[in-house]
């Protein structure tokens, strides 16, 4: 490595440690306010991803005027640094046994009888809504979760936040690990393994429709399920105000094979993105819209 | 099926893998199915076509078992009427 870049590496990496630091002891009121601060200073200075946020808002017809989906798009701003700042807080305050102060569960009788099934491996997908990281944590109640994630280019930043984000049946998984078995080993173990389907990916895709556009969008969850069987859930986690959740889990959804793959990849794949519209349609202002998602 | 007829099913199929690269005459019975260039998503392609190709339910608690090509063709050979 660069030895510049090594040195750049290590000043991000101490920089994330000290600011989850103090993040994880600041009193909460000051910390929503941190992140009121921080939401308003991106909105300005991240020009780019407010002209996008803004765009899919209007293109989705989620909002009927410019002036409408700026302030949407600044809710959403706000609900992604909330998301970082209380995800950072909530380690220190949030523990296995009080969890259930902070978080509300709403899972859906059949999913929650499958989540119980210590042997059943259960396929969850979910998307960059409220809170994804405590969408996690609270599942991982249930059963142990095992989480695809895009790894950082900072190594000592990846080491540091892999470890900070797992926990004691919570493990990341990277999405470039090389061992093509990785997801039917945790399958095969009865975890639930978790992957976020909202991101437009360029390889092993299909074409689906997401707010009436077309949107690649991975196949990885519908070829897991065409080929282990295992249930598939749909999760994601709403946050109702200062360090409080409400966690959903809806599903199984439920497909027949036909012998064509593709075709059963896509029909599943278009199913689960249909829920997570709905779901982005209901909460719009706790969506990431600032995602390059129709490309 | 016999397993030599297997074999030239999981040959064709295998070709058919177009996010793979490999070189079908380097695989033998022993090459192991990690080493044969799937990803994650093309190995679940193929499972998937292999399934659809002998109408045979792959379990897959069986599939995390198998280590070696040989293991799969004797899997398929048991499972898939002659």
């Amino acid at each position: 490595m660069n030895p510049l870049l090594a040195v750049w590496y290590f000043l991000e990496y101490a920089a994330a440690r000290a600011l989850v630091f103090v993040l994880g002891i600041t009193p909460l009121p000051l910390l929503l306010g941190f992140a009121e601060l921080l939401a308003r200073v991106a909105f300005v200075v991240l020009r780019g991803r407010r002209s996008i946020a803004i765009d899919n808002l209007l293109q989705g017809r989620v909002c009927d005027s410019p002036e409408a989906a700026r302030r949407m798009a600044f809710q959403a701003f706000r609900a992604f640094t909330l998301m970082i700042i209380e995800t950072a807080a909530a380690r220190r305050r949030m523990r296995a046994d009080n969890w259930k102060d902070f978080v509300t569960l709403h899972v859906e009788p059949e999913a929650e009888k499958l989540l119980n099934q210590p042997e059943t491996g259960v396929l969850v997908a979910s998307a960059h809504i409220g809170n994804w990281e405590i969408a996690a944590h609270a599942a991982s109640t249930f059963k142990p979760i095992c989480v695809v994630y895009r790894p950082f280019n900072n190594p000592y930043l990846d080491r540091y936040l892999h470890q900070a984000r797992s926990g004691e049946r919570l493990h990341l998984i990277s999405r470039l690990d090389l061992n093509p078995m990785r997801f039917l080993q945790s399958l095969s173990a009865g975890e639930a393994l978790a992957l976020m389907i909202d991101q437009h990916v360029y390889n092993g895709a299909v074409q689906v429709e997401y707010f009436g556009r077309p949107a690649w969008t991975t196949k990885s969850v519908a070829m897991l399920h065409l080929t282990t069987r295992a249930p598939l859930l749909i999760a994601y986690a709403l946050r109702t105000g200062p360090l409080r959740y409400e966690v959903h889990a809806i599903g199984p959804i439920r497909c027949t094979r036909t012998g064509d793959r593709e075709k059963d990849a896509f029909e599943i794949t278009q199913a689960l993105t249909r829920e997570i519209e709905k779901i982005a349609r209901r909460h719009p202002e706790q969506y990431m819209w600032g995602h390059r998602r129709w490309k | 099926m016999t397993r030599d007829q297997i074999v030239t099913s999981l040959k064709h199929l295998l070709k058919q893998q177009k996010q793979v690269k490999l070189n079908l005459d380097s695989i033998t019975d022993d090459t192991r199915l990690q080493g044969i260039g799937f990803d994650s998503l093309s190995i679940l392609d193929f499972i998937y076509d292999v399934e659809s190709h002998f109408n045979a339910r792959i379990e897959m608690a069986d599939l995390v078992r198998m280590e070696r090509v040989k293991d799969l063709i004797d899997y398929l050979h048991a499972k898939v009427p002659r």
